[in-house]
């Protein structure tokens, strides 16, 4: 029974650490779609969930074939829980466009909505198309470049940040100068947390 | 009325209940249809802190440009955390909303988890330089958030103590306040401190100088631009004792007790556009000051330090004269008149005491007169590593030592 207990409690901890995030084709109606399942988010998003404030998953979608750019999509999963009614409405978009709202209860259900996401109907299908990839991008909470000079250039102004007192770098002091450090190396678009998958190599039936 | 009229008169009474039953009805649908639709238009009741024991709340909301009242603006929100988030004086911030008196009202919560308010930083070095060994320690405390309003007191101790051959010896120590935000204000500030010193120099010339002080100063400075700063400093001369030994050519020892300066008066511009205060990987710093005194003519002195990174996560950087600080406090260092240098990172320990680090090799020279009037040069080498750890803040370790060639000689 312990060792039972051990085997459970061990798959669990294994499960909650996180396999590598996988991302998967789906072919749908002449439409090429995408299965990103096992994103592992930061452990601060089940409170952020419950925050009353909208939080945003921005999913980058490219397909390649022979790693020539085929397509980009953009979509983006607004989560935001209702104080009163105690739940949680995801709205998925997609290149600004809803293509899904619904209202889901718990936040094991959003939970569950977030690592197993289905993006159908992305790229069309198109004739000889040959082996294909598809990569995702997926970014928590994203700050865009024109905001976050913004707010650099108020710290600038206002911080009393000085070199001694900057010695022990803060976990938040790191949150924000990792946002920094994307954006100094040229990333469009930054965020506390980001995770970048890649399929294996696929080919859909001709049309 | 007859029966007729009586029933017409029912039904029209029937007829209007129901009509405004009906109208009713659709104007709370309508209503709640409206609620549903419209985009949420929650408003801000309250405003919290939470987590904060050595910072006020009133600090932290300055952060937040919300008031009760307001909409809820969740750009703001997002704002006020990347905000708070650049201070150290957070570990982590949390912003998050709670049910307020009515449904459309909310309570907008600041959560933080404050930071070890003191922040430590250690430098010690043993240096040969010309013909004498010495031992530099030094150490400096602050506390990064006093009143939890986010003023700074700052104090540091300096001893250069002589081990073997001529003496040079130095021991200071200084208390500065710092008010970054002088009278609230956006980029003034204000430093008021004390300092104490006390020196012997031997020189080459076997000339000697001793020198006791006690010194108060305030500066105020404006923040300018993304980088610089502008500041005046005024320092007054409680206390000075200055006794002089000069071999004379005859081979007597003239000693002097020479008048000291009342006061100090100093103009200084400098900017600092580095990435990192203590492992910086680009940017540039600078100090240019004009010095005026009661007893001597003014004076420039300043110094130039740029850093650049190369391919592969080398950290180069050249400096000429002084290292410059920042607007808040001089640099504490060992150091020569021009240098250049690279500094290779670190990575932090798994224990994480030792979070993250660098050693360094830097190469420098120096030129100056003796007493008699000789022309010498000195050339170095200065080894460290520089480490920032969990127990003990930044601590920076190194060994210098140094060449001298005399190549000319005037008259006394």
């Amino acid at each position: 029974m312990m060792r039972a207990m051990r085997v459970l409690i061990g798959l669990m901890l294994w499960t909650a650490s996180g396999h590598a995030a996988e991302l998967n084709h789906m072919v749908n109606d002449r439409t090429i779609g995408a299965r990103l399942e096992g994103l592992n988010y930061p452990d601060t998003l089940r409170k952020d969930l419950r925050s009353g404030l909208t939080n945003r998953v921005l999913i980058r979608v490219t397909l390649n074939e022979l790693n020539k750019l085929q397509g980009t999509r953009a979509i983006e999963i607004a989560v935001k829980y209702d104080l009163w009614d105690e739940t949680f409405s995801v709205v998925q978009r997609r290149d600004g466009t809803v293509v899904n709202d619904q209202v889901l209860k718990t936040l094991g259900e959003v939970l569950t909505y977030l690592r197993n996401l289905e993006m159908p109907n992305l790229f069309p299908v198109v004739a000889d198309m040959g082996p294909l990839t598809l990569r995702a991008e997926a970014l928590l909470n994203p700050i865009e470049r024109e905001r976050m000079e913004q707010i650099q250039k108020w710290v600038r102004e206002n911080s009393s940040y000085v070199p001694l007192e900057g010695a022990a770098e803060s976990t938040s002091n790191a949150m924000f100068n990792r946002i920094f450090e994307q954006y100094a190396r040229n990333a469009d678009a930054a965020a506390e947390w980001r995770e970048t998958v890649a399929s294996p190599v696929f080919s859909v039936p001709r049309p | 009325m007859n029966r007729r009229g009586q029933l017409e008169t029912t039904s029209v009474k029937a007829a209007t209940t129901w009509l405004c039953a009906i109208m009713l009805a659709l104007l709370f649908s309508a209503q709640v249809f409206a609620q549903s639709a419209a985009p949420s238009a929650l408003l801000v009741e309250d405003l919290q802190c939470r987590g904060n024991e050595a910072t006020s709340c009133e600090f932290i909301l300055g952060y937040l440009y919300l008031l009760p009242g307001d909409p809820v603006d969740e750009d703001e929100i997002g704002n006020a955390r990347l905000r708070l988030a650049s201070q150290p004086a957070f570990r982590s911030v949390d912003i998050y909303l709670e049910k307020g008196s009515s449904r459309d009202r909310v309570r907008v919560i600041v959560e933080v988890d404050e930071a070890d308010p003191y922040a430590r930083e250690w430098l010690a070095g043993t240096s040969w330089r010309i013909d004498s060994l010495s031992q530099l320690v030094s150490g400096r405390l602050t506390h990064q958030n006093l009143f939890g309003t986010g003023k700074l007191l700052d104090i540091s101790g300096f001893a250069y103590v002589p081990l073997h051959g001529r003496v040079r010896s130095e021991y200071s120590a200084r208390v500065q306040y710092v008010d970054p935000h002088l009278l609230d204000t956006k980029r003034n500030y204000l430093i008021a401190g004390i300092a104490g010193i006390t020196n012997e120099f031997e020189g080459l010339d076997q000339e000697r100088s001793e020198i006791d002080a006690f010194v108060a100063d305030v500066t105020i400075g404006r923040r300018l631009w993304d980088f610089s700063y502008f500041s005046v400093l005024y320092r007054y001369i409680a206390h000075a004792d200055v006794h002089l030994a000069l071999p004379q050519s005859d081979g007597s020892v003239a000693r002097l007790n020479p008048t000291v300066n009342n006061y100090v008066l100093v103009a200084s511009y400098g900017w600092n556009s580095e990435d990192d205060p203590y492992f910086p990987t680009r940017g540039s710093r600078t100090v240019l000051r004009r010095t005026w005194t009661d007893t001597t003519e003014a004076d420039w002195d300043g110094g130039f330090r740029k850093t650049w990174t190369t391919a592969g996560g080398t950290s180069w950087y050249a400096k000429v004269l002084e290292q410059p600080g920042t607007e808040y406090r001089g640099a504490i260092e060992e150091e020569m008149e021009a240098s250049l240098g690279f500094a290779r990172p670190i990575a932090g320990s798994t224990s994480g005491e030792i979070r993250r680090g660098r050693w360094y090799v830097e190469a420098g020279y120096s030129s100056s007169n003796t007493f008699r009037g000789d022309h010498f040069r000195e050339y170095g080498l200065k080894v460290g590593v520089r480490l920032d750890t969990r127990s003990f803040g930044v601590v920076d370790l190194y060994a210098l030592g140094t060449g001298m060639d005399i190549t000319s000689r005037g008259t006394p």
